[in-house]
């Protein structure tokens, strides 16, 4: 059985990564498999887990596959250090031997939007994790904290590309994503090969040249589209 | 028309207002689906207030299929940028927040 794991981070949206450069996520999201949730209103973590998981049961029909689920919202605060360490113990003690879905949901419950030194435990946990796994998914169903709101635009990276090029990624969408990569534990179907990543601080411009055009032509970037 | 510090929501009519009153106009033309259009619209938000000379406006190039052929964006995100009604900077992807900062002081002080 090869080794996958969901993890689910409300909250942490596009915007975070913008401001913080998480380097692992930011490393991530350049050779991954990405998109863009969609969650409309309420967003909150009990509906982002409700509406992103509750599927589930009827997506993963006869895989096999044992779904552990870590962590749902829900729980007694814990502060996100500590709530990280706990799913962390969670996620790696089901793998090779079940699927583990997981949610981190301290950064939606609070108030403001994530620090960067938050961000960065974050990313710590991620790459940690994700150095055990062949088939990943890391999302946030929706974005950062905006006011009693949160942005409606979320995070999606995964082993499993989108469904559809042009369109974004709703919550109920998700338990069909997830019941492929299961299916690609279970059976060992490896069918997206991760490329080498780029090296850090590598300058892609020409030396003297200005990375913006002003004759309509291509320049080159340092990130590319999607 | 863009709110001082802020980047408005504009389609093709209101883009066309900000060109012919502002000095400098700075456009994301963005999609819902592209994740990459998400980070270089966070960095606008965290730049415009730092610009109040530049009006900043995001387009959603998807609802507007003929605006994106006219200005010939053949992927997103890109930015475009003009000084005094010219389009004076064009960059396709997200580039990094350095590149930004010199291209949006670049595009106030140049002449």
């Amino acid at each position: 059985m090869r080794r996958g794991a969901v993890i689910s981070v409300p909250g942490l949206g596009y915007t975070s990564m913008a401001r913080c450069s998480p380097r692992f996520l930011m490393e991530l999201f350049n050779y991954s498999p990405r998109g863009v949730m969609h969650f409309p209103p309420p967003r909150t973590p009990e509906e982002a887990w409700r509406r992103t998981f509750g599927g589930l049961g009827r997506s993963l029909g006869r895989l096999g596959v044992e779904i552990v689920a870590i962590n749902p919202p829900g729980g007694s605060p814990r502060g996100l250090a500590a709530e990280l360490a706990e799913v962390e113990r969670g996620i790696m003690g089901a793998l090779g031997r079940s699927l583990p879905i997981a949610s981190v949901n301290s950064i939606a419950y609070s108030a403001a939007p994530p620090a960067c030194d938050e961000v960065g435990l974050v990313d710590g946990f991620l790459s940690r994790i994700f150095r055990s796994l062949d088939e990943y998914m890391i999302i946030s169903p929706f974005g950062d904290r905006v006011g009693d709101d949160f942005e409606e635009y979320g995070i999606y990276l995964s082993s499993v590309e989108r469904p559809s090029h042009e369109d974004v990624i709703a919550p109920e969408q998700v338990p069909d994503l997830v019941a492929e990569l299961a299916a690609r534990v279970a059976r060992g179907r490896h069918r997206w090969q991760r490329p080498a990543p780029r090296a850090e601080g590598v300058n892609f411009l020409p030396i003297g040249h200005r990375p913006w055009s002003t004759s309509g032509g291509y320049g080159p970037s340092p990130w590319s589209a999607a | 028309m863009s709110a001082q510090g802020a980047v408005a929501c504009v389609d093709p009519d209101g883009l066309s207002d900000l060109i012919r009153n502002r000095s400098y106009v700075v456009l994301d033309c963005w999609a819902p689906w592209c994740a990459p259009c998400h980070i270089l619209g966070a960095m606008l938000r965290d730049l415009a207030p730092k610009y109040p000379e530049v009006a900043f406006a995001r387009l959603n190039v998807q609802a507007y299929p003929e605006f994106q052929e006219r200005l010939e964006i053949y992927g997103l995100p890109t930015l475009l940028a003009w000084r005094k009604g010219k389009l004076v900077y064009r960059v396709p992807g997200v580039p990094d927040w350095r590149t930004l900062k010199s291209m949006l002081d670049e595009l106030v002080t140049g002449e």
